[in-house]
């Protein structure tokens, strides 16, 4: 591997420290890449619905998330009953995108591999 | 997409709905349903909806109402609807806005927004196939509720060519049986 190669995987490794362990997991990024996508809200339903998690999960992955900050709950009137939904924050928005990068950055080494 | 917001403003004009969907969820449900009503009605917008958790719903879309909230909540637009626009306006608030539904609008509009999305794009064709599709996607939806709002999609989808003598003869029988 030449030095262009070796820099870009310490760049990975060092990276790697700027993103929150707690917010990278597989479900804890969909719910972030969902919450971005759509930005008008998910109601709990939907999330549960779509991602095919127990309550228990999902519950608590949504209870992490809104604890560090990158998401908010409502409850709101929706046909006269009370609903929760959700929304990504702008700290959600950042945290996100730093593990978008890093991805990127690895797909690049990756297809750069043999630099 | 300045240019087609105005238009979606021209409709909330027209329906007399004054939305506030920066800090609404359920204005910003509703704009989305009623625009994509109204686009698969043949009204021209350029905004691309997709079928997603949330039934038809697109983020240039919301990028334009966050982006130009107050012109939307003082129904601010200097665009002359065509008659033809008038007309799709007229039908969605006859089929789903004026529809009396007990305390189940939203999902009522949600219903239809998203039978209506699965008949266009091919997902479905029969209406035992898009009600079996609509439960599918959203397993919160009544029976009682998918079955007005596939009503309410024939009547959308419904044009006058397609009234044959054959069936204007039939409708006045009914007409008259009181």
């Amino acid at each position: 591997m030449s030095t262009s190669c070796d820099e870009e995987l310490q760049n990975i490794i060092e990276s790697r420290k700027k993103i929150i362990n707690a917010a990278f997991t597989s479900s804890r990024v969909l719910i972030l890449t969902l919450l971005q996508h759509f930005k008008i809200g998910i109601q709990y339903r939907e999330l549960k619905n779509t991602l095919n998690l127990s309550d228990g999960n999902l519950f608590s992955n949504l209870k992490n998330l809104i604890d560090m900050g990158y998401i908010e709950e409502e409850t709101i009137q929706f046909d006269t009953r009370p609903l929760k939904i959700y929304q990504i924050t702008s700290k959600g928005e950042k945290e996100l995108s730093k593990i978008m990068e890093w991805i990127i950055s690895i797909k690049k080494l990756i297809g750069d591999i043999e630099c | 997409m300045l240019d087609d917001l105005e238009k979606v403003i021209a409709g909330l004009k027209y329906w007399n709905l004054i939305l506030d969907p920066v800090n609404s969820y359920e204005n910003r449900f509703l704009l989305q349903k009623l625009t994509f009503l109204s686009q698969s009605l043949g009204m021209k917008l350029s905004y691309n909806f997709g079928l997603y958790v949330a039934g038809p719903y697109c983020s240039q879309l919301a990028d334009d109402y966050y982006k130009h909230s107050n012109r939307i909540t003082s129904l601010q637009t200097d665009y002359r609807t065509t008659k033809k626009e008038n007309e799709i306006f007229m039908k969605i608030k006859r089929y789903v806005i004026d529809r009396q539904v007990n305390e189940k609008r939203m999902s009522f509009i949600e219903g239809v927004a998203t039978i209506q999305k699965l008949y266009l794009d091919g997902h479905a064709t029969t209406e035992e196939e898009l009600h079996y599709k609509t439960k599918e996607i959203k397993p919160h939806l009544s029976d009682y509720i998918i079955i007005i709002a596939l009503n309410a999609v024939k009547q959308l989808n419904f044009k006058s060519e397609y009234l044959t003598d054959e069936l204007k003869e039939e409708f006045d029988l009914w007409d008259r049986i009181d």
